[in-house]
């Protein structure tokens, strides 16, 4: 955590930027460079970002271990359920195309949004888990604890 | 239409040279300070001249065919990269020398042994 001022303004200013950007990358990421690993990076860059600057209990505040532990299966979860999916509909495992009964193309864009919505989440939940963990650690150091 | 493409190629070259001396900068010079001082050259000016180039080479319409409003588009893209580069660098640059002062990071004075 820092008082200098500099800093906390320009982060108050650059967060929403950081995660409109991991976003996009997210959402953009079936026709252009980008994806899932990517954006979960991205946005969870912001919130390092802010855990640095404004320390970790008031980024704590607003995302709750319990939740950000949920949201590690959850991706995976989501994944494996689009796989699953496809296979009772008849089709391979994580073969899109028989998800929409319209057309395969429908399907399709259907199928890797959600995969890349899995990979999204898990991939932000995790980078955030560990990276509070350590700097927990750091903070319970630093306050000579028994580190 | 070429004058245009030589002028924003000319000043991207020329931003590049920037990038060049803040690389030799970083190695020659003697401290800690002096280094994120040359750094930041790559950060502010050599970003500046770069973008204001490749913006003005993305006005220039292509060959044989009229100016598109597209165009326009991608220099105010570029420009909002430009916009990020200077707020997030120039806070890097600072975060980095105010920490080395506050842990006692003693500048290098004239007639000292480099770092």
């Amino acid at each position: 955590m820092t008082e200098d001022l500099i800093l906390r303004v320009v982060t108050k200013v650059l967060t929403p930027f950081i995660m409109l950007f991991a976003f996009y990358t997210q959402f953009h990421g079936d026709y252009g460079p980008g994806g899932g690993f990517q954006a979960g990076v991205i946005l969870a860059a912001a919130f390092v970002l802010n855990a640095l600057t404004f320390g970790l209990p008031q980024v704590r505040k607003a995302l709750p271990d319990r939740i950000m532990i949920i949201g590690t299966g959850l991706g995976v979860l989501l994944y494996a359920g689009t796989g699953m999916v496809s296979l009772f509909r008849g089709g391979n495992l994580l073969e899109y195309g028989v998800l929409d009964h319209h057309s395969p193309v429908h399907g399709q864009h259907l199928g890797i949004l959600l995969v890349e919505l899995g990979v999204g989440i898990t991939v932000t939940s995790v980078m955030w888990v560990i990276i509070s963990t350590f700097m927990e650690r750091a903070v319970e150091d630093a306050e000579g604890g028994e580190g | 239409m070429m004058v245009l493409f030589w002028i924003g190629a000319s000043l991207a070259a020329l931003g590049g040279f920037f990038f060049v001396t803040s690389g030799v900068g970083m190695y020659r010079f003697p401290d800690f300070f002096t280094r994120i001082h040359a750094a930041g050259i790559a950060d502010s000016l050599g970003a500046l001249l770069v973008i204001v180039g490749l913006s003005l080479v993305a006005l220039v319409p292509p060959e044989g065919q009229a100016f598109e409003l597209s165009q326009i588009l991608v220099a105010v893209k570029l420009n909002i990269i430009l916009f990020f580069l200077w707020v997030s660098g120039t806070t890097a640059t600072h975060a980095l020398a105010k920490s080395a002062w506050l842990a006692n990071v003693q500048p290098w004075k004239k007639g000292e042994e480099p770092r």
